[in-house]
């Protein structure tokens, strides 16, 4: 007695669910493979067009710009107690670029530990609108600012960072190490 | 009576190859939309400490409440303003420079209180430096914002209150900003004096 016809169409539909199945497992797998052999990447040394610059008190705050001016650090800030004490033009942003523009933003890095004698580290960027990463010593640790909103820079503009510290009424002595990151996109 | 047709099994199998490359398809070309943004950080280190002020604030000799609180960055001096007649508080407080570098000074009201009561009052610099820094007239703030002045290295300078007389009984406030400045920079710290007039 033969098969029933329908009974026929279902097994080979079957098969074939299971050959696509199967096949989709292998182009899966194939893709990602193939993602990895193709991908070719050309890496070239190249500065960037935003860059740090001695402001008018780069003296005061003891700047130190590193090669490129793409790092600089700041080793004279001081802070006095009880009393605020601003460096209005430490250091600069500079967008060195002919044309086009750049989003900048302030990002928190790392804070040293062990500081207790601070009330503030305030670090203000004088864009047309200013952002801040504003450290703040409340009870026995340092509040940690989130990252800033993103300003647009264009080309040719140059902003200064204003640094502001105060310490606590009674300090003597003590010290904090801060690093930021300017986000350049 | 009608009859329901059976959809053939081979059928509905068809039709779950049909979804399952459908849906094979649309999640293809949702992988290949996705994309990131690429940013590079360039990097600031500060290293600040905490130091004894150069500059501080000592009492006065004269008449009236002056206290100056601790690290002598801070003071509130209060002083009596007669009604009858106009008194000078020669002086109140001192601007001490424990330094050899020299500053700039002067002083600055950043806020006020109930001062339509004062007829006058002046507020100036004195011992080596002769400078009118804020003088209330009228009522009226007339000069919120003194000159600048150099501190030289090492020396004093007097805070002095003159001229002060009021219309009528109360309590004004001043708050002022004592501004020491790094010559030939925008560096500068600032301390708060208060000025109560009884």
């Amino acid at each position: 007695m033969g098969m029933n016809p329908i009974k026929i169409r279902s097994m080979k539909a079957l098969k074939l669910l299971g050959l696509l199945i199967s096949s989709m497992i292998i182009a899966t797998a194939s893709a990602g493979v193939y993602y990895t052999l193709t991908m070719t990447s050309t890496i070239s040394v190249a500065t960037t067009d935003v860059r740090f610059i001695n402001g008018t008190d780069a003296q005061a705050a003891g700047v130190q710009l590193g090669q490129k001016n793409t790092t600089v650090t700041l080793t004279n800030l001081k802070a006095y107690p009880n009393a605020t004490y601003t460096y209005t033009d430490p250091i600069r942003l500079k967008n060195f670029a002919g044309t086009g523009s750049y989003k900048v933003s302030l990002k928190h890095v790392s804070i040293s530990s062990g500081s207790t004698q601070f009330v503030f580290v305030n670090f203000t960027l004088q864009s047309p609108t200013k952002i801040s990463l504003n450290y703040t010593y409340v009870g026995s640790s340092w509040n940690i600012p989130p990252e800033t909103s993103q300003v647009t820079m264009n080309a040719g503009d140059v902003w200064s960072i204003v640094i502001q510290t105060k310490a606590k009424d009674g300090a003597t002595s003590d010290s904090v190490t801060i690093q930021i990151a300017v986000d350049v996109e | 009576m009608g009859r329901i047709k059976e959809i053939p099994y081979h059928k509905k199998i068809r039709h779950l190859i049909w979804l399952v490359l459908t849906i094979f398809v649309l999640f293809g070309y949702s992988l290949q939309s996705v994309a990131g943004n690429a940013y590079l950080s360039i990097m600031m280190q500060t290293y600040a400490t905490v130091s004894p002020p150069p500059v501080i604030l000592e009492k006065g000799n004269c008449s009236g409440t002056t206290t100056v609180y601790t690290n002598k960055t801070s003071a509130v001096v209060t002083v009596q303003a007669p009604t009858n007649y106009s008194a000078t508080f020669n002086y109140v407080l001192q601007i001490v420079n424990q330094v050899s570098d020299n500053w700039t000074i002067n002083l600055q009201v950043y806020d006020n209180s109930s001062i339509t009561r004062l007829s006058n009052a002046m507020i100036s610099f004195d011992n080596g430096i002769s400078s009118d820094q804020i003088i209330v007239s009228g009522g009226n703030l007339t000069k919120s914002q003194g000159e600048p002045c150099t501190l030289a290295g090492n020396a004093t300078v007097n805070i002095v209150i003159s001229s002060l007389q009021a219309a009528e009984s109360g309590t004004s406030y001043l708050y002022i900003h004592l501004k020491i400045r790094v010559p030939d920079t925008s560096t500068y710290s600032l301390y708060v004096i208060t000025f109560e007039i009884t």
